[in-house]
């Protein structure tokens, strides 16, 4: 049985989902932050006095969707968040020496569809930013998110090793019982 | 008589205890013999294994000097379950 400690390619990719999980969790406060000031913006309840540098030139509607496209963002970073901790769990089963599981089919398969749904939340959130540009003179505000074709190949290929694990698993039940 | 062993739609009889008895062998001598744990031997006796290795047959006939058709046996009309 190979354990977690003594192997450095385990180490060191679980250390990574922890330290992504913690930068994920301080990205989504930050995010989080900044929507709802943009969105209290975008209802009208500045504070006479507070100086808005940069988006004070906005109109309202440009400030609301941005602050739609900030919740989006927030979205898909909570979904990312699930996506390593479902990634870390399947390390730690490799690291106990008993990867080939049905819960880490069940696990692949919950990432494929937090990847899909995760892109789609950023083709939103594009939307929302292509809007914005038009909208705006593009000088006070810079919001680039894209649809990305990796995401998707990420997706398909997080569904087939599904399969595959899914696959796995029945051939080791089947192996079990012969003697 | 032997242990049955269910597969999907036959009922496949392992007389491994028969053989053993009219060998006056114990089970984990058949193990030291045959070079197989005697959890998997226990496993094939008590008609729980879904199948079985030539190697393990091969071994296995060789040590109890019988055929595969001494150990394995098919029960007909049998109800699976």
């Amino acid at each position: 049985m190979k354990s977690i400690s003594k192997d450095p390619l385990l180490t060191f990719a679980r250390w990574g989902t922890v330290a992504a999980q913690i930068f994920l969790i301080f990205v989504q406060v930050v995010l989080g932050i900044a929507m709802a000031a943009t969105a209290i913006a975008a209802l009208g309840f500045v504070p006479d006095g507070v100086d808005l540098e940069g988006i004070d030139a906005l109109d309202n509607g440009v400030m609301a969707a941005a602050a739609l496209a900030m919740a989006l963002g927030l979205a898909a970073l909570g979904l990312a968040t699930r996506f390593v901790v479902r990634l870390r769990q399947i390390i730690d089963t490799v690291g106990q020496g008993d990867p080939f599981v049905a819960e880490n089919a069940v696990r692949l398969t919950h990432m494929a569809w937090l990847t899909l749904v995760g892109q789609c939340l950023m083709i939103l959130a594009g939307i929302c930013g292509g809007w914005i540009n038009a909208h705006s003179d593009g000088d006070n505000f810079d919001l680039e998110m894209g649809v990305s074709l990796s995401g998707f190949l990420l997706s398909i290929i997080l569904f087939i090793l599904a399969r595959v694990f899914r696959e796995g698993t029945r051939m080791r039940a089947e192996l079990e019982g012969t003697v | 008589m032997g242990t049955e062993t269910d597969t999907e739609a036959t009922r496949i009889v392992v007389k491994l205890d028969d053989l053993l008895h009219a060998r006056r062998m114990t089970l984990t001598q058949l193990a030291e013999q045959v070079d197989i744990t005697l959890a998997n031997l226990s496993i094939l006796k008590t008609g729980k294994a879904k199948a079985i290795r030539f190697s393990t047959l091969e071994a296995i006939c060789r040590e109890l000097d019988c055929q595969p058709g001494d150990l394995l046996g098919y029960q007909e009309g049998g109800e699976p379950g």
